[in-house]
Parts: structure tokens; C-alpha cells; sequence
């Protein structure tokens, strides 16, 4: 039911990998824009992907997992290379971190200079709202943000226990992921994303 | 820089926004807006001012950025290089303190071992982004008309702005809303003219599956901007003003400034379309 339900409002938001694969250009197509890609410019280089390891995904479940699937899955796409899944991943994760808990701004009034080593993506300010809303909603708010970047890139989506997400997977509450356990992690995500092997149907959205 | 100085700074910023942090000069101002009220009688347009039109079954939030022209973007390079430079005479003199510091505590093992500052580079030197220096806000209060459905009218610096998503700001600065950071369009607002940017969709009551704590929900999927003559007649106070529908065009991605959910603009026939998270002009121009 909750599937069904899934796949129904997820046919409203999203664009499936058939249409992706069925775009025909048009009438007065005039290709893609320059600014497509992501804001957050290229992801890091990878020399060699085979160096990453793929994480054991295997798992023998108990019917009670399912429950956390909202929470604990990982992105797959067909005929995807890890260059384009890191790519595509560390799109998303610019969306999806130094997340504000979706309410609660203030636009300074004149231009901040400083230096924000690693703060690319993210935004400043709203750190008290944060504080109010608290780490759990902010975890959510970076689920929802990935979720929504990773399908509208083609990508489905397979649930998966707890403690094997935990082994390739980090959440950003209050406080920040350093960005070289960043990169080693999405790394992991995108090697999945383009070659692994998830049990368990598709969930969409 | 730890999160801790980071949240300092921002701390700073809130508590001390009237107050330029890097400029000496007056800083530019880039956009002017402001709501015009529900008030009686025909509405004088300023010639030197372009107005944005938009109607809602409900109170409704928008949120534009005006897009940079050449002299705009000329100016924030300037401020940012002047920013820049200051950043790094500020850093030598921190160096300078920091060598002192460290040879005083090889001297004396009793004193602490200074941190190194930070130096500014290209690479790391953050500076507000433009948007965030141009953004107007429409709605959700300050209603131009409010009989059977809203009208908006915001008095903008004439110029291009790109809507960045349905996003309301509330008086007290709170914002609430989803970013159309993965696609949009953009559209130019002439001076002493409407620009009339149609229907803006309400959003959809928002149905949260069971179980499902991290659904996305479905910001987008209704159709935008459609055209609000027939459904949403003009206000008889703009009659003899010049109204022009906006003509859209699509923009590209953004960051996702204000940390809200991710979205993206529904896709506009003969407008812009996506192949998958690629968008497509779809203008011919």
C-alpha cells in the first residue's frame, strides 16, 4: 500500500528513468543549458574507482527493516559509471548539507568576507534556528534533500538495515562531516550507486 | 575554520547586520523593492520603477533574485577583490602576531602554542554571494488585493530576476518553503510596466506517507504561472497601467542558499523541460 502510494506521488514529482531515456529533442529545443551541471563545480578526481571498496550490501532480513527504510537505503542507477554516480552524488550532497532545518533566515544586509574552508554549499547564519529545531530535524532535511536530488537524476532507491547503511553512510546533524571522511563516503555511495548489487525492490522516491 | 567560529560569525551577522563588516564605503545597492499597499483609487506607476504582478488562490510566497548585468557584476568583482586584499593585510598582520607568539612560547614553555591563522586564498575566501545581496521576497502578507483570491504587486529596480522558488519570509526574518535550485526561469521586469507573472500554484496540502519520516513531498507538479486573465481577472486599479506577460526563460542550477528543501521548477511548455536533472531550453532562442 505504502509503495503503491510512493510510486504515485512520486509519478507527480519526478521524472522516471524511461522518460529520462525518452527524451526526444523538440520543437524549438535548444539542448541543454550551459548551467545544467552542478553549481558546486566538478567532484573530486578519482584515479582509479576500482580502488574503492564496495561495501558489503548483503544482508538476511527479519521483516522488521522495512520500518526504516525511510531512513537507511542507498541510490542505485542502470548503465551509470562511477564518475558519473560521484558526480552525481556529490551534486546532491551540496544541496543537502550545512542544511539550515528549513525554516529561519537572515539575509545580511551588506557583503561578509572570510574564509569558510569547506563550507562550499552550505550557508551561513540560522544557526540559532538550528539549535531550536535541533539535530534530528536537520538529519531529515538532509534525508529529504537527497532523496528528491538523487530522483530526479534517474536514481531508485533500496532500503537496507541499519548497521549495513552505517558502513558506508555518515548523517549531518548540528555538527558538520569533515570533508575527507566526506569524500571517502560518497565515494562508497557512488560505487554502489553504479555497480552494486542491492537486494529488495525499488522504493522510488 | 571550526563550526564553532563559523557559528560565531553568523551570530555576528545577525546581531550586527546594519553594519558594513568588510566595506569602508557606502555599499551598492544593487536592488530596491518594496510591496505596494492595498490602497484606494488608480495606481500611479514610477516610470523608473518596473512592478511584478502575480495571483494566487491563497496567500502565497515567491522569492526572486535580480540577475547581475555587466555594471553589477563589475561592482560585487570590485567588492570582492577590496575584500579580498583587506582579508589579506589582516591575515599578515595575524601571521606576524602568531610568529611572535609561537617564538615566545618555545621562550617559555608556560605559554600556549598560538593557532595558525587561516590564509586567505581564492580557493577559500567566501564572500556573501550576489543573490543574496538581490533577493525579493513576494508575500505571503501585504496583499495588493485580497477579494476571492490574492493579487501581488512588488515594486522592484528594473532589471531580470530569476524566481527562485516558493518561499515566504515571514516579518520576523523566518523563512519556509522549497528552492528551485535544480531549475527555474528567469524573466526581464521593464521600468513604468507589469511584468504579470500569471497564477502562482498554492501549494499542495502535503500528505506525508505512513512511516515515511523523510518523504520530499511534491512541491512541484502543478502547473506554473499559468495565465490569470480569465480565472484571476486585473485589478481595476492597474486597468490603465501597461501590463506585458512575463516571458520566460530558463536558468540553470543554484545553490541552495537558504538551506531549505530542494526543488525545481515544474517544467513550462515551450518553456524549458528536464532530461532527467539536465534542463532544456526549449525558447528556440
Amino acid at each position: 500500500m505504502m509503495v503503491a502510494r510512493l510510486a504515485a506521488l512520486c509519478a507527480a514529482v519526478c521524472l522516471t528513468a524511461a522518460e529520462a531515456g525518452a527524451a526526444q529533442r523538440q520543437a524549438g529545443d535548444g539542448g541543454y543549458l550551459p548551467d545544467s551541471g552542478s553549481p558546486f563545480g566538478a567532484a573530486p578526481a578519482v584515479a582509479d574507482p576500482a580502488t574503492i571498496p564496495m561495501p558489503d550490501l548483503a544482508f538476511k532480513g527479519d521483516g522488521t527493516e522495512a520500518s526504516d527504510f525511510d531512513k537507511y537505503y542507498a541510490f542505485r542507477r542502470a548503465d551509470t559509471d562511477f564518475a558519473t554516480a560521484y558526480a552525481d552524488i556529490a551534486e546532491c550532497d551540496g544541496y543537502a548539507r550545512g542544511l539550515q532545518s528549513g525554516v529561519g533566515y537572515m539575509q545580511p544586509a551588506y557583503p561578509y568576507a572570510g574564509t569558510l574552508a569547506g563550507a562550499a554549499g552550505g550557508v551561513i547564519g540560522n544557526l540559532m534556528v538550528a539549535a531550536i529545531f535541533g539535530s534530528a530535524e536537520k538529519r531529515r532535511m538532509r534525508r529529504v534533500n537527497m532523496r528528491t536530488c538523487m530522483a530526479y537524476k534517474g536514481y531508485d532507491r533500496h532500503g537496507l538495515p541499519k548497521a549495513v547503511w552505517e558502513k558506508f553512510n555518515f548523517e549531518e546533524g548540528l555538527s558538520g562531516v569533515d570533508d575527507a571522511k566526506r569524500q571517502t563516503y560518497l565515494r562508497q555511495q557512488a560505487r554502489v550507486a553504479s555497480a552494486g548489487t542491492l537486494q529488495g525492490k525499488a522504493l522510488g522516491l | 575554520m571550526s563550526r564553532v567560529a563559523i557559528a560565531a560569525i553568523a551570530v555576528a551577522l545577525l546581531s550586527t547586520a546594519a553594519v558594513p563588516l568588510a566595506a569602508k564605503e557606502k555599499p551598492p545597492v544593487f536592488r530596491e523593492t518594496a510591496a505596494v499597499k492595498d490602497k484606494p483609487g488608480a495606481l500611479a506607476l514610477d516610470p523608473a520603477k518596473a512592478y511584478i504582478l502575480l495571483r494566487s488562490t491563497d496567500q502565497t510566497g515567491l522569492y526572486l533574485f535580480k540577475v547581475p548585468t555587466a555594471e553589477d557584476q563589475a561592482t560585487y568583482d570590485r567588492l570582492r577583490a577590496d575584500a579580498f586584499n583587506e582579508a589579506r593585510q589582516k591575515f599578515a598582520k595575524k601571521l606576524a602576531g602568531y610568529e611572535a607568539g609561537l617564538k615566545a612560547s618555545r621562550d617559555n614553555p608556560r605559554l600556549s602554542k598560538p593557532e595558525k591563522p587561516v590564509e586567505p586564498t581564492n580557493a577559500n575566501f567566501a564572500f556573501t554571494p550576489f543573490a543574496l545581496l538581490t533577493g525579493v521576497a513576494i508575500g505571503p502578507t501585504n496583499r495588493f488585493a485580497k477579494a476571492g483570491f490574492s493579487t501581488y504587486l512588488q515594486e522592484v529596480t528594473p532589471g531580470t530576476y530569476r524566481i527562485y522558488g516558493p518561499i515566504s519570509v515571514l516579518p520576523n526574518g523566518a523563512m519556509s518553503g522549497a528552492c528551485y535550485c535544480m531549475g527555474s526561469v528567469r524573466f526581464d521586469a521593464r521600468p513604468g510596466e507589469i511584468t504579470d507573472l500569471g497564477i502562482v500554484p498554492a501549494p499542495k496540502p502535503q500528505v506525508r506517507p505512513d512511516g515515511d519520516s523523510s518523504w520530499p513531498g511534491a512541491w512541484d507538479g502543478q502547473a506554473p504561472f499559468a495565465d490569470a486573465s480569465t480565472a484571476m481577472p486585473l485589478d481595476p486599479r492597474l486597468s490603465a497601467a501597461r501590463t506585458v506577460r512575463a516571458a520566460f526563460r530558463p536558468v540553470g542550477k543554484m545553490p541552495n542558499l537558504f538551506g531549505l528543501q530542494v526543488s525545481r521548477l515544474p517544467e513550462m511548455a515551450g518553456v524549458m523541460r528536464y532530461d532527467r536533472d539536465r534542463i532544456v531550453d526549449l525558447t528556440g532562442k
